[in-house]
């Protein structure tokens, strides 16, 4: 395989899935998608063989990216506020609840979203989460922990909103 | 490492998990990606090799013997070269007619560009006389032919005119931000050898070409068209200026921000080029109000442009760096006032222009600096404190490029230097909690010395400062290497790392 049939692979294969989490975790498709786009911009300046796991290496360097100018991150948070006024008073539904889920991992700080992103929708393990934030073992445990007690409150407040708006 | 989170907390994990999934995804295809787009051509330089070896070879040799060592022996001009230490403001001389220049034209003060020793080529202003018309071709081809016999200016060299087989300027041509130059060159040899004085030359003859405004890529043919080969250097594609500058390996940082403390403060500013192939843009921000912790943080934004203005109020330059300080106010002292709350700067020296500064009352949205410069070179905001309640910021632009990596820059000492037995090293980094490593080593690779130090900042997009002593251990001397780097907080493995050469007596 040429080199540039292995990065075009690559990115066919994680493009789409590194696209849906910056995009769960800022709440913007153009911004998740400048931030994506960077993100195998880099990984290409960085040389394929030094990535020892390509997607979870994008993931981290595209939430990076991704949070690096905070003011477009404000614009995005109004934007989502914005959309969810609008859907306020929906039906209870799948449809809502995942959008409730969606809106409160948003409220998470920045490095808590992208580890629970990293777990739960790449499925990396303690160990891949930890070698690849770089941080030690029992701070990402500690850090999910803490990320999802505040999600089931934010989730359940929402769900309280919505039920007390009917 | 146990998976300690509860059974319901996974399933809450998993449900988000699939809304995350369930998102639509506009599907970019590779064809239209950034990545294909780099792939296909959009990279850094094509002199990536040579540009290391270029260095490597020029390391702790002397200007004059480096990179006019190739020049045959019935070369004149320019014989004795100055010290390569000094860097502005640069002045050069027109050197003696030339005698193919027989038509008449107006005269125009056009800037050239020269080598220097392992840093960026620096700019000077000639008066150069219009033979080939008051086109953009006829100004490339002007500034080409004045360089071909101008004396360099101090600390530098002018390679082109050192060439023993004097190549002519033959054709130019325009077209979009290309410039294509062909060059008569008898035998098809340029007569200069190695990597260093070939790159050397080939950054005279970019920098000059691309000078005209617009212009950002040159194709360098010779005797008609042709592929052209200086010495081991093939040119077979346009070059930009960045292309042919010895950062080889470091990024050019695209926008550094801050969103931090947005208070009130009053800024003053300095321009200092005391560290040869450094720029530095100083600005003081000193708080209106009483700031309880002493230091803090500015807003800030600072961000690299393309830029091109055939003509204007603003000067030339092929890049704008805007730095934005909301909150903040100063005076217009030095600047001429060219609009409201707008005032400019002539600086005229390689890299920086020209600076602007505007003002944005009475409701003070901020100050912004805009710096207008030659070619996109690594930069680096930084920041420390200097009394309570006042903050420096700290633009550079460059520094030496061995002494420069992402992440750390070395300012003192520089490379090749001879060190005192005891000696600071000053520099600037963006490290993980701020703490930054060095080692020295003897000649045998063997570490005799290390230590650590604190830089003022630590785990920001901002740069910190730092300054610490090395002691030189007894019994060591000759030629040592100190490392400079940053612990990984991952596996502890050196990041960063600047290797300068020096010589300890």
């Amino acid at each position: 395989m040429t080199v540039a049939t292995e990065w075009q692979d690559l990115y066919e294969q994680e493009y789409p899935r590194l696209l849906r989490a910056l995009t769960a975790m800022g709440g913007d498709g153009d911004a998740a998608e400048d931030a994506a786009q960077e993100a195998f911009v880099r990984a290409h300046r960085h040389g394929l063989e030094r990535l020892e796991r390509p997607g979870a290496w994008l993931l981290v360097v595209g939430t990076r990216e991704l949070f690096r100018d905070r003011r477009r991150l404000r614009r995005e948070h109004e934007r989502w506020e914005s959309v969810m006024e609008g859907s306020t008073g929906a039906p209870f539904d799948a449809a809502a609840d995942r959008a409730d889920l969606l809106a409160a991992l948003r409220e998470l700080p920045e490095r808590q979203r992208a580890m629970v992103v990293a777990r739960f929708y790449y499925g990396l393990s303690y160990e891949e989460i930890a070698a690849e934030f770089g941080v030690r073992g029992g701070t990402v445990g500690a850090t999910l922990h803490q990320a999802l007690a505040k999600l089931r409150q934010l989730q359940l407040a929402g769900t309280l909103a919505r039920g007390a708006m009917r | 490492m146990s998976e300690d989170i509860g059974r319901d907390e996974t399933v809450l994990g998993t449900a988000l998990g699939r809304a995350i999934a369930s998102q639509p995804a506009r599907a970019t295809p590779f064809e239209r990606s950034r990545l294909a787009l780099r792939m296909a051509g959009g990279g850094r330089s094509v002199l990536a090799p040579l540009l290391a070896a270029a260095a490597a070879i020029l390391l702790g040799l002397t200007l004059g013997a480096t990179l006019l060592g190739q020049r045959g022996p019935d070369t004149g001009g320019g014989a004795t070269q100055p010290s390569p230490t000094t860097t502005a403001p640069a002045t050069a001389s027109p050197g003696p007619p030339s005698p193919t220049a027989t038509s008449r034209g107006p005269v125009e003060k056009l800037r050239v560009y020269f080598a220097r020793d392992q840093l960026p080529p620096v700019g000077a202003d000639l008066d150069v006389e219009l033979s080939d018309g008051t086109t953009a071709e006829g100004r490339v081809k002007a500034r080409l032919r004045a360089l071909a016999t101008a004396t360099a200016p101090s600390g530098a060299v002018n390679i082109l005119a050192s060439l023993r087989t004097k190549p002519v300027v033959n054709d130019v041509r325009l077209s979009g931000d290309l410039v294509t130059v062909d060059y008569t060159v008898p035998g098809g040899d340029w007569g200069a050898a190695g990597s260093a004085g070939s790159l050397a030359l080939l950054q005279q003859l970019v920098y000059t070409a691309s000078e005209e405004p617009g212009i950002r890529r040159v194709l360098i043919t010779e005797n008609g068209g042709k592929r052209t080969i200086i010495d081991q250097i093939e040119i077979s594609e346009p070059l930009t200026r960045e292309g042919t500058l010895p950062y080889e390996g470091v990024q050019t940082e695209e926008r550094v921000a801050l969103e931090d403390d947005p208070r009130a403060a009053t800024l003053t500013t300095k321009l200092d080029e005391s560290v040869p192939g450094l720029t530095r843009f100083a600005i003081e921000l000193k708080a209106d109000s009483e700031v309880p912790e002493g230091f803090w943080t500015p807003r800030l934004s600072a961000e690299l442009r393309p830029f091109d203005v055939v003509k204007g109020e603003l000067g030339e330059a092929k890049w704008i760096l805007r730095v934005e300080l909301p909150g903040t106010r100063t005076t217009f002292d030095g600047y001429r006032m060219v609009g409201d709350g707008t005032g400019m700067q002539s600086v005229e020296r390689t890299p920086i222009r020209w600076i602007r500064l505007l003002q944005q009352g009475p409701a003070a949205i901020g100050v912004a600096y805009e710096l207008g410069l030659d070619d996109a070179r690594p930069w680096r905001v930084s920041m420390e404190p200097v009394t309570p309640g006042t903050m420096r910021l700290i633009i550079d632009i460059g520094g030496h490029p061995q002494a420069v990596s992402d992440s750390i820059a070395v300012y003192g000492p520089k490379p090749g230097d001879d060190a005192a037995r005891t000696f600071t090293i000053t520099g600037t980094a963006r490290a993980f909690e701020a703490h930054v490593a060095w080692r020295l080593k003897d000649s045998r690779d063997r570490e005799v010395a290390n230590g650590f130090v604190v830089a003022s900042l630590g785990t920001s997009p901002v740069w910190g400062t730092f300054t610490t002593e090395v002691k030189v251990p007894d019994g060591v001397s000759g030629l040592v290497t100190l490392e400079v780097f940053w612990p990984s907080p991952r596996d502890g493995a050196d990041v960063g790392t600047v290797a300068i050469p020096l010589r300890v007596r």
